[in-house]
């Protein structure tokens, strides 16, 4: 038997050896949502009470869901902005950027292993300001406006 | 990664080497044996996806990945070093 059929069996699988599209188009909104939301998850879940145990436990698998969904979401959208949009010069730009990313993962894997509002808010509070720096970096104003959530807080947009 | 894995790529990053659709085989195992040199073709793991590059530069633990075909390639210019234990295997052998 040849060498070409033998690998024939082996299991196939893909690596790519090509370049993102690209198309240029990154925004901090849905990152910050996802901070929002995470916040939110998290004040349900220590407002859930326990007077019907199934109907606690059914609500804190559906809000923990939620949260692990969006903790999912944020660390993708931060990676994009971190890896894809920032590059060397603005990370020389703002020598606090890395750290401020580092920071965010970490608030964000507490928030995520806990219910823990602080490192939600603290979380929600980093990725506000790496927004503020992405805007900065585009040479336009930003603004932090009540998000008009239930979570309170503030949203960063373009001034 | 297993001892060894075929691989289809997906792109023109490595041409004229490596063409879009080839077939390559890695060996999970040649980096138990020995370091990563510049030169070599690697496959590692960033962003939840499997790339292909020539590693271009080391710096200890971490390295310095460059597509051939450096006009269509993402690579550390983009994404920056990549750390060893990204690293997935050695291309061996184009099938």
């Amino acid at each position: 038997m040849k060498l070409k059929q033998l690998l024939f069996f082996l299991k196939e699988r893909v690596a790519y050896a090509h370049c993102d599209i690209p198309c240029g188009i990154y925004d901090p909104h849905a990152s910050q949502v996802a901070a929002h939301t995470i916040l939110r998850m998290t004040q349900l879940i220590s407002e859930i009470k326990r007077e019907n145990e199934t109907k606690a436990e059914h609500d804190i698998a559906r809000t923990t869901f939620v949260k692990e969904e969006h903790s999912d979401l944020l660390e993708e959208e931060l990676d994009t902005l971190a890896h894809d949009y920032f590059k060397q010069e603005q990370y020389e730009q703002f020598p606090n950027l890395k750290e401020l990313f580092e920071k965010t993962l970490k608030a964000g894997a507490k928030a995520r292993q806990n219910i823990d509002i602080e490192a939600a808010k603290e979380t929600l509070e980093n990725t506000m300001q790496i927004a503020e720096i992405f805007f900065k970096s585009k040479g336009v104003e930003s603004i932090r406006v009540p998000s008009l959530f239930p979570t309170g807080g503030e949203i960063v947009v373009q001034k | 990664m297993t001892i060894l894995s075929k691989y289809k790529i997906s792109g023109h990053s490595m041409e004229p080497a490596i063409k879009d659709k080839d077939y390559v085989l890695v060996s999970g195992l040649t980096y138990l044996f020995r370091k990563p040199q510049v030169g070599d073709v690697v496959l590692f793991r960033i962003k939840k996806e499997t790339y292909i590059k020539r590693i271009e530069r080391i710096n200890g633990e971490k390295f310095f990945v460059l597509g051939d075909n450096s006009n269509d390639s993402l690579d550390s210019r983009d994404f920056g070093w990549i750390p060893k234990n990204k690293i997935l295997g050695k291309v061996i052998l184009k099938i």
